[in-house]
Parts: structure tokens; C-alpha cells; sequence
């Protein structure tokens, strides 16, 4: 039925809230909202998500992490992951709502400025004697980097020079920014805050792996129109040139 | 980007291979160095097919040389099944075709001599690294796949080579190309 648009409006409640509904629309962020959004997000969001909304709670750590306070009972209104695995799981077992890709992201090698052990390319790693640091195997960018050292054919002389498994990429990007390990895999958007600290080295496009953001609304969120328009403000345009300016890629398939 | 005919000609391609046998690898952990080939040789074939794809709809070209490069555009999708059954069969991850995007230099499909230079270019880095392949990979099957992918990627650099300098035969000995030289030779042509 189509014809509630047409109805006559009842009065200043309609305007009102017709108002409301308009200015949330336009925004594309949830700002509006009186309450605060509690987003759950990726680590490797830290940066871009406040620029493009300041105005909300925000609990960065990685995605596994996060998966498990949400299991847990954590407040979320919104969990955005660095990989479909974690918002998938907790799709399965009810705890969000369907979840939508929302961005991509390519995974770099980075080493400190001062470059002690002389890696210029991935391949490097198997040959030079290097500390590396690598997310946990749990955390999706430790996921991503043993893909790429599998695909590159490099594991097994790489996987026993890891000094140090992360609790997320922030954790590689500043043990190798304070100079603590060699080199250390995180996502090409992480470089740029660190820039003055870090090199960043290319992966081979063939052995990239497909890093895929999800995000998805909690089932349970006392806050849902809020967060469903929060999400929508990050898939328009608004927010998906946020994520273009600090560097993400594009919702796949999305090119023209 | 390979439309829906491509992907369905490949899809029908490795179930010939499946058929036939021509893939069929050993079940048993390969080394991860084989794999590598694998992966690369997935890239660089929808690469390939991208870029056959492209020089056919520019229009630049006619009759034999027309016919041989929607050949070879067949040819990378046939290719791509092979290597991606390796792959599979190996457990390995497996790129799809909307995980590239690629990127050819300003001018690229502009000319029937720009067209075939950059297709040499690509396919002699193929070359060298599938003979890389075919001389290190430790599994028998993989070696066959790889050795029967070279020796029609051969076939492709002649053709562009004859295009380019008139020259069908090249070196009596061609180079061989590790992954890491044939990542750097590459990698300009995929984008994002």
C-alpha cells in the first residue's frame, strides 16, 4: 500500500517528525541523534571513522576482540569489522543484522625509517636475519599477512622470525615505528599516520589477499534507527569519500 | 574485467581439465613455493585475459591477428582454470576476477603497435616466469601444467612479437624470471 504518502498530514506531530526523519536523511550520519552510538570498529578505522563522525562513542581493537565483547553482552549499536569472518559469526548466531561490505583494503609490508636489517622488498624476509611482527593469527590483518606469506610462497622461512603476535594492527605499527621489530604487516591506511616513522613496501598485487569491511546493526541495539541510518550515511557518499580520503578502497565491484 | 561469457567459458574449461585429467594434482601437501607459481600465474592470467579482452574491443585489428588475439583471450581463460584447479585442489585461497582491477598506461589500446608493445611486454614476463615454474616446482603435475602453459604463452609472444618487430622468433634461450622480478614487471597493471 502506497497511499499512507498521500495521506493528509495530522498536524504539527507529522511536521515534526517528517522534519526529523528529512534531517537525518540529509545528513547521512547520526549526529542528529540524541543519544551517542557505542560503533565497535576494526582497529585499522581509528582514524577515519571520528574524521568522518566525531559526534559518537567509538571502541577500537581488533575485530576478533570485538566479536567477543559483542558475544559477551557488550552495549554496541554498531560493529564494523576488518573481516567478514567475525560480523559473519555473530550474523549466525543472531547478534546483528544481515552485514554489508562497506570498504577494502590492501596489506603492506612496513619497516622502521632507519631500515636495520635492509629489506627493500616482501622477499626479503625470507632471506635477511629480521624481527617481525605480526598481528595474532586470530586478529584479521595476522589472517591477511600469513595469506600473503603463503601466497608468496615465503611462510615457512618467514612464520620463525615472528617476534611478536598483536592484539591488533595498531600493536605491529608501533613496535615497528618505535624501531621494537624489523618489519611487520598492516593495512595500506595505516602507513599514513606514521609516515615520518615507517616505509612503507608493496605487496605483489597476485598475492594480496581479499580484505573486505563488513558492517551490520546490532540486533539488540536500544538505538536502531540510529545506527541503520549510520551505517547508511557510511555506504553514501559522504562516507565513502571519507574512507577514499584516508586511503581505503572502494566497496568491490563498486568501480565504474 | 571478464564479463559473463568469459567467466562461464572458464568455469566450462575446468571442468574439461577435470575431465581430461590435465589438472588433476597431487592431494598431497605441495611445497608452498608451488603454490606461489599458482598464485601468480592466476594474476597474470586474467590479467591477460583483461588485456585481450581490451585490444579485441579496440578495433584495431583485423583477420589473423584479430583472430589471434581472441585466441589467446580463450587461451588465458583456459589457462586460468588449470592454475586455479591447483589451487583448489591444493586448499590454497584463490583470487577471483573481482579481486583485480587493472591499469594499462595512457594510450594503451589507442594503436594497433602500442596494443601489441604492451602485450609483449606482459607475456614475455609470463613467459619467463612459467619457465621458472616449470624448471622448480617439485610436483610432476604441476610441471606439466605449468611446461603446456608455457608452450602456448610462447605462441602468444610470436604473434606479438611479429606485430611489434616483424620478428615471430626470438631468443633460442629465453630468460627465465623469478616471481619477484615478474611481480615488479607487473604490478603497474593492476590498479587499487
Amino acid at each position: 500500500m502506497t497511499k499512507g504518502l498521500f495521506m493528509r498530514p495530522h498536524g504539527l506531530a507529522f511536521v515534526l517528525a517528517l522534519t526529523v526523519a528529512l534531517g537525518l536523511a540529509a545528513s547521512g550520519t547520526a549526529a542528529s541523534h540524541a543519544t551517542k552510538l557505542n560503533i565497535y570498529a576494526a582497529a585499522s578505522l581509528t582514524e577515519v571513522f571520528p574524521s568522518y563522525d566525531a559526534s559518537e562513542n567509538y571502541n577500537f581493537a581488533g575485530s576478533n576482540a570485538l566479536e567477543t565483547q559483542i558475544r559477551n553482552g557488550a552495549p554496541a549499536d554498531v560493529f564494523a569489522s576488518a573481516s567478514p569472518t567475525n560480523t559473519q559469526n555473530l550474523f549466525k548466531a543472531g547478534l546483528v543484522d544481515k552485514p554489508v561490505t562497506f570498504t577494502a583494503n590492501r596489506v603492506v609490508l612496513i619497516v622502521p625509517k632507519s631500515n636495520p636489517a635492509g629489506i627493500t622488498n616482501v622477499y626479503d624476509l625470507a632471506q635477511v636475519n629480521a624481527k617481525v611482527v605480526l598481528a595474532a593469527p586470530s586478529v584479521p590483518v595476522g589472517s591477511y599477512a600469513r595469506t600473503v606469506l603463503r601466497n608468496l610462497g615465503i611462510s615457512a622461512a618467514v612464520l620463525g622470525k615472528v617476534v611478536s603476535n598483536e592484539s591488533d594492527v595498531k600493536g605491529v605499527v608501533g613496535k615497528i615505528a618505535l624501531g621494537q621489530g624489523d618489519a611487520g604487516f598492516v593495512y595500506a591506511t595505516d602507513v599514513k599516520p606514521v609516515a615520518d616513522q615507517v616505509t612503507a613496501i608493496k605487496i605483489p598485487a597476485w598475492a594480496q589477499p581479499r580484505v573486505r569491511y563488513e558492517i551490520a546493526v546490532l540486533s539488540k541495539s536500544p538505538n536502531m534507527k540510529a545506527a541503520q541510518a549510520w551505517v547508511k550515511g557510511i555506504l553514501g557518499k559522504k562516507g565513502q569519500a571519507a574512507l577514499a580520503a584516508a586511503g581505503f578502497l572502494p566497496i568491490p565491484g563498486s568501480r565504474s | 574485467m571478464l564479463g559473463f561469457t568469459r567467466l562461464a567459458a572458464v568455469a566450462g574449461a575446468a571442468a574439461l581439465l577435470t575431465a581430461s585429467g590435465l589438472a588433476s594434482t597431487a592431494r598431497s601437501a605441495a611445497p608452498e613455493s608451488d603454490y606461489a607459481y599458482a598464485q601468480f600465474g592466476v594474476g597474470a592470467e586474467y590479467l591477460l585475459a583483461d588485456f585481450y579482452g581490451q585490444a579485441v574491443a579496440s578495433k584495431k585489428f583485423s583477420g589473423v591477428e584479430l583472430a589471434a588475439l581472441r585466441r589467446a583471450q580463450f587461451n588465458a581463460g583456459e589457462h586460468l582454470a588449470a592454475l586455479t584447479k591447483i589451487l583448489s585442489d591444493g586448499a590454497q585461497p584463490v583470487a577471483a576476477a573481482a579481486d583485480f582491477t587493472f591499469t594499462y598506461p595512457k594510450g594503451t589500446f589507442g594503436s594497433r603497435a602500442s596494443i601489441a608493445k604492451t602485450g609483449l611486454m606482459i607475456e614475455q614476463a609470463v613467459l619467463g616466469t612459467y619457465l621458472s615454474a616449470a624448471v622448480s616446482v617439485s610436483v610432476p603435475a604441476f610441471r606439466e601444467v605449468f611446461a603446456r602453459v608455457l608452450a602456448n604463452t610462447a605462441e602468444h609472444v610470436s604473434v606479438l612479437s611479429r606485430i611489434v618487430t616483424g620478428r615471430p622468433i626470438g631468443n633460442s634461450f629465453p630468460d627465465l624470471l623469478t616471481l619477484e622480478a615478474a611481480s615488479d614487471a607487473l604490478d603497474p597493471y593492476f590498479g587499487g
